[in-house]
C-alpha cells in the first residue's frame, strides 16, 4: 500500500497517469511499465487462463495507438469506447431473427447467419456470445476482433462447448 | 514396429502442421493472429489429427521402405504450399484438396522414391 502511494505520487508529479495495471504517459501515448496481459504469472493470479484479449505483441504500445476511438480503464484490453458494452450485451439464442442480419457474410470460411443459428450451441457460453457479437457487430468491430473479445469474455463466466463448435464448424463450414 | 509408429506419429504431426497452416492462412485481415484467437487453435488441432490418423496407413504403405527424413520435409512442404496457394487464392475446401494432393504425392513416392539403404524391413530410422 506504502509502496503504490509513493509510486503515485511520483507519476504524478512527473505528469504521468496511473491505470490500475500500469503507469501511461499521455504525451507520448504509451505505458512506461509491460502490459501485464499475457504475463503467465499475472494470468494464473487473475484468472487461471491465458487467452485473455490483449493489445498484440507489443506489450508497451497504448490501446493500439488509437485513444481517439479506444478504451482501456484497466490498463489491459482495448476495444472502441462504444463496443465496451457489449459484455453486457443480453444473451442471444438460436432462433433469434438478430441473427439474419449476417446475410451471406462470411468469416474463416464460415457462414456466420448459419453459425449464430447453429441449433446444438444453446448453451450459456453460446447465448452471451452470440449476443456479444451481434452487439459488436452492430457497432462496427471487425469480426476478428470481436472473436477475441467476446469468447475470452465468455471464458472467464462459463464453460466453452468445444464440441458443438466443432460441429457447427462442420455445419456451416462452406 | 518402431519404424511403423514412428510414420504414423509423423502422419499426424503433418496433418497438425497443415491444419495450422490452414487456419493462419484463413483470413487474410486477421493472418497469423487466428491461430491464436479462442477455439480455432481446438478445432485445428481436432481436425488436423483426425486427417493424420485418417492418412496414417497410406504413409506407413508408401515410405515403410523408404528414407523418411527426405520424404517427410517434401509431403508436409508440398501439403502446406497447396493450402497457402489456395486460401490465397480463396478457393473453396482447400484443405481437402491438399489432402488429396497429399495422398497422390505418397503413391508417387511409393513407386518412385528411393528404397531406404537397409532393405526398409528393419526397425531402423531412417
Amino acid at each position: 500500500m506504502k509502496t503504490t502511494t509513493i509510486l503515485l505520487c511520483a507519476a504524478l508529479g512527473v505528469g504521468l497517469v496511473q491505470h490500475a495495471f500500469g503507469f501511461c504517459n499521455p504525451s507520448e501515448g504509451r505505458w512506461l511499465s509491460r502490459d501485464p496481459l499475457d504475463e503467465a504469472g499475472f494470468e494464473l493470479l487473475r484468472t487461471g487462463k491465458a487467452n485473455l484479449p490483449d493489445d498484440g505483441p507489443n506489450h508497451y504500445a497504448l490501446i493500439d495507438n488509437n485513444p481517439i476511438n479506444s478504451v482501456d480503464a484497466l490498463g489491459l484490453a482495448s476495444i472502441p469506447k462504444d463496443a465496451e458494452e457489449c459484455y453486457g450485451a443480453h444473451p442471444l439464442y438460436p432462433d433469434d431473427a438478430a441473427c439474419d442480419k449476417y446475410g451471406e457474410r462470411k468469416y474463416a470460411r464460415v457462414i456466420l447467419r448459419c453459425f449464430c443459428k447453429c441449433p446444438v450451441l444453446r448453451d450459456p457460453w453460446s447465448n452471451y456470445v452470440r449476443g456479444c457479437l451481434s452487439c459488436m457487430d452492430d457497432k462496427g468491430v471487425p469480426v476478428g476482433d470481436a472473436h477475441e473479445a467476446c469468447y475470452a469474455s465468455a471464458d472467464k463466466n462459463y464453460t466453452r462447448p468445444t464440441n458443438a463448435l466443432l460441429a457447427c464448424y462442420c455445419q456451416c463450414r462452406r | 514396429m518402431i519404424r511403423v509408429f514412428l510414420l504414423v506419429c509423423l502422419s499426424i504431426g503433418g496433418g497438425l502442421t497443415a491444419a495450422l497452416t490452414y487456419a493462419a492462412t484463413i483470413e487474410p485481415d486477421v493472418g497469423l493472429r487466428m491461430v491464436t484467437l479462442p477455439a480455432v487453435a481446438d478445432i485445428a488441432i481436432f481436425f488436423g489429427s483426425i486427417a493424420g490418423l485418417l492418412i496414417s496407413p497410406l504413409m506407413v504403405w508408401a515410405l515403410y521402405d523408404k528414407k523418411v527424413w527426405v520424404a517427410v520435409p517434401v509431403l508436409y512442404g508440398v501439403a502446406c504450399l497447396v493450402i497457402i496457394v489456395l486460401n490465397m487464392l480463396s478457393i473453396r475446401f482447400s484443405e481437402l484438396i491438399a489432402l488429396g494432393v497429399t495422398v497422390v504425392a505418397l503413391f508417387l513416392y511409393r513407386l518412385l522414391g528411393k528404397r531406404h539403404a537397409h532393405s526398409g524391413f528393419s526397425d531402423e530410422i531412417g
